[in-house]
């Protein structure tokens, strides 16, 4: 099926694709019709019709504003499966598992350190590595230490001097999946993620200096300690090459199991396993292992981060005051407690490109943040701004406690670097007052603003759904990429 | 490139990347889709006649079960080198290519950011719109797309 499926208008921000088909259930796609004319030959409506197919689907196949084309789920989708009957599928995660984003503070105003904020910029690319063939010092996790990150998480990089006990506390699920299993890994995941622990990584992985720019609900911001004109780090990144090779390798895995198991699929790229099966237990283990690495990843660059800061601006660690608002996932899949029909059930829900949204009172948010709902951390492209929001009751009624997770590309990496043909982006960018540094050369271009669609639309989109609300609004001033 | 030289085009693809690449026979398809893919990370694909200063050479076995999944395996074993071990491959021998099996010699050498420069990192291969075709008598061409 390759054609774009059948919608009806629900509301000004729901439309639904009608079970049709092999549907199991209707697909919701979360958008407003403006985002739905730029969706153009974009299959991703599509894509969500397909995910609708997965056996022990519950509810409905959903989609978040930021929908566009993935590998198999879009980017964008969130499904949940029976935690009993349903399966699981390596494409519902992603290939980076668990990237995400982590929303630092700081006790510095921006104003105080604007003509910085270019050498501020320059420290983090020197002191943060990026990856393979960047300048930087890296190590190298032995096999022991490697499996002790999978299975930790950010608390093995905090134990091991990267931060502070106090950031775990505003980390999702504490920086630390519980039920990682390390044995589950493949030795080519393992290998791939010996030297890549505490990089950046490259594409649209980035660390962002910023400020405060608006608040608008002052409440929630003073409760996350986030004021205007505060210095603000976002990073976003994942879980490298030790996660991409986990997918990968359990994409194969998982192409043979839907033979065995007799699980008919529209996409091959949908290929799963029952989540009570070895094939599905097996890769939910090494998932959580993988999503471990990435939160350490995290919690080394804040290390890293701290130290950049600490040293440029020549202040000690009580007066920069870097602590971490939050760090949430958006690739991931959870096992959660959700009601449906009236009823609880367990389920486990799908997240891929898309973040989780608990609201006010929800069990799992830590206790300074209980009352106002989950930090939602919602990145934009590297000239506009990003977002604070918080979780809403909205978001457990109708979207598994999710939303959307950041801007979604407007224009391909190839029709990007044509339309900056004969420019100069840094340059560009610089003029705007965003210092922009990056390592690779294609990157920043592939990268750019205009290539990127509006993310206040999307965000805009998910509190006017009621799965969301906003509380702040992040403007870029130095930008690192690998 | 020479429009002569050229052995592939970039697709446009919303959020990754993918190439149309070509070859006489499949052996040449595989090692074009090998040279595209390095194309796309590295700022200059290394040839044949860049310095063998400390390159390695290895036979490598691959098996799939048919020609497109040989592709993609073999795609992913050169980005697991590349992305794993730093290994830059710099000339590629078939020993032996069916549609089930390649066997190749890869002459790779190390990173070294003095000669290489990263363009673009590649998080996987993929298997969406994977296709391998004989369009006369000889030309073969493929499509792969790449996760970015």
């Amino acid at each position: 099926m390759s054609e774009t499926p059948p919608l009806e208008k629900v509301t000004e921000y729901l439309y639904k694709i009608p079970r049709h088909g092999g549907m199991r259930v209707d697909g919701l796609v979360y958008t407003s019709a403006a985002m739905l004319h730029q969706m153009g030959a974009d299959q991703a409506l599509q894509q969500v019709a397909n995910v609708a197919h997965l056996p022990g689907i519950v509810r409905a196949s959903l989609a978040m504003p930021d929908i566009h084309w993935g590998y198999g789920f879009p980017i964008g989708g969130v499904a949940a499966m029976d935690a009993d009957e349903g399966v699981i599928s390596p494409g519902g995660i992603g290939f980076d598992i668990n990237c995400g984003v982590r929303l630092l503070k700081t006790d510095v105003l921006y104003r105080d350190v604007r003509e910085h904020i270019s050498q501020l910029t320059d420290a983090l690319f020197r002191d943060i590595p990026t990856g393979l063939g960047a300048h930087h010092r890296h190590f190298t996790l032995s096999l022991d230490d490697e499996r002790r990150v999978a299975l930790k998480g950010a608390q093995w990089a905090i134990e091991n001097g990267y931060g502070d006990s106090a950031d775990a506390a505003h980390i999702e699920s504490h920086g630390r999946i519980p039920h990682a299993d390390p044995d589950a890994l493949t030795p080519k995941a393992l290998e791939r993620g010996r030297r890549q622990l505490g990089t950046l990584g490259s594409g649209n992985h980035f660390v962002e200096i910023g400020y405060v720019d608006e608040i608008y609900d002052g409440p929630a911001a003073s409760v996350m300690g986030l004021h205007p004109g505060q210095l603000t780090v976002i990073i976003h990144t994942g879980s490298r090459g030790f996660g991409y090779q986990t997918c990968d390798d359990y994409l194969e895995l998982m192409q043979q199991a839907a033979r065995r198991y007799g699980i008919d699929l529209p996409d091959r790229q949908l290929c799963c396993a029952p989540i009570d099966s070895p094939e599905g237990k097996r890769y939910i283990g090494a998932m959580g292992a993988a999503a471990n690495y990435a939160f350490a990843n995290r919690q080394m660059i804040t290390h890293f981060i701290r130290e950049a800061f600490a040293h440029q601006l020549r202040m000690g660690p009580s007066d920069l005051g870097i602590g971490v608002v939050y760090d949430v996932a958006h690739n991931i899949a959870k096992f959660e407690e959700h009601t449906i029909d009236g009823q609880t059930r367990r389920v486990c829900v799908h997240r891929k490109g898309a973040t989780r949204a608990f609201p006010p009172g929800h069990p799992e948010i830590p206790d300074d943040y209980r009352a106002i709902g989950q930090p939602v951390l919602i990145p934009g492209d590297m000239g506009r701004y990003s977002f604070v929001l918080v979780g809403q009751p909205g978001a457990m009624a109708q979207t598994f406690g999710s939303t959307c997770h950041g801007a979604g590309r407007l224009l391909s990496r190839k029709a990007a670097t044509r339309q900056a043909k004969g420019r100069d982006i840094e340059r560009e960018l610089a003029g705007q007052g965003i210092t922009v540094r990056g390592a690779s050369r294609g990157t920043v271009v592939e990268e750019m603003p205009e290539a990127y669609k509006d993310v206040s639309q999307v965000v805009d989109v998910c509190h006017a759904a009621g799965i969301s609300k906003k509380v702040a609004r992040l403007k870029p001033v130095g930008v690192i990429k690998g | 490139m020479r429009k002569s030289d050229q052995y592939y085009i970039l697709l446009d693809h919303t959020a990754d990347i993918g190439i149309r690449v070509w070859g006489a026979t499949p052996g040449a398809l595989f090692i074009h889709a090998a040279r595209g893919m390095l194309d796309i990370m590295l700022e200059h694909a290394p040839s044949a006649h860049s310095s063998r200063d400390r390159a390695v050479r290895s036979r490598v076995t691959i098996t799939g079960e048919d020609l497109p999944h040989l592709l993609a395996q073999w795609l992913r074993h050169l980005l697991f080198q590349f992305d794993a071990h730093g290994e830059v491959p710099i000339h590629i021998h078939i020993v032996e290519l069916s549609s089930t099996q390649l066997v190749a010699d890869v002459i790779s050498q190390p990173f070294d950011p003095a000669i290489h420069r990263l363009k673009t990192e590649l998080k996987a291969v993929t298997y969406h719109q994977l296709s391998v075709e004989q369009v006369a008598p000889d030309r073969f061409e493929a499509r792969i797309i790449f996760d970015v």
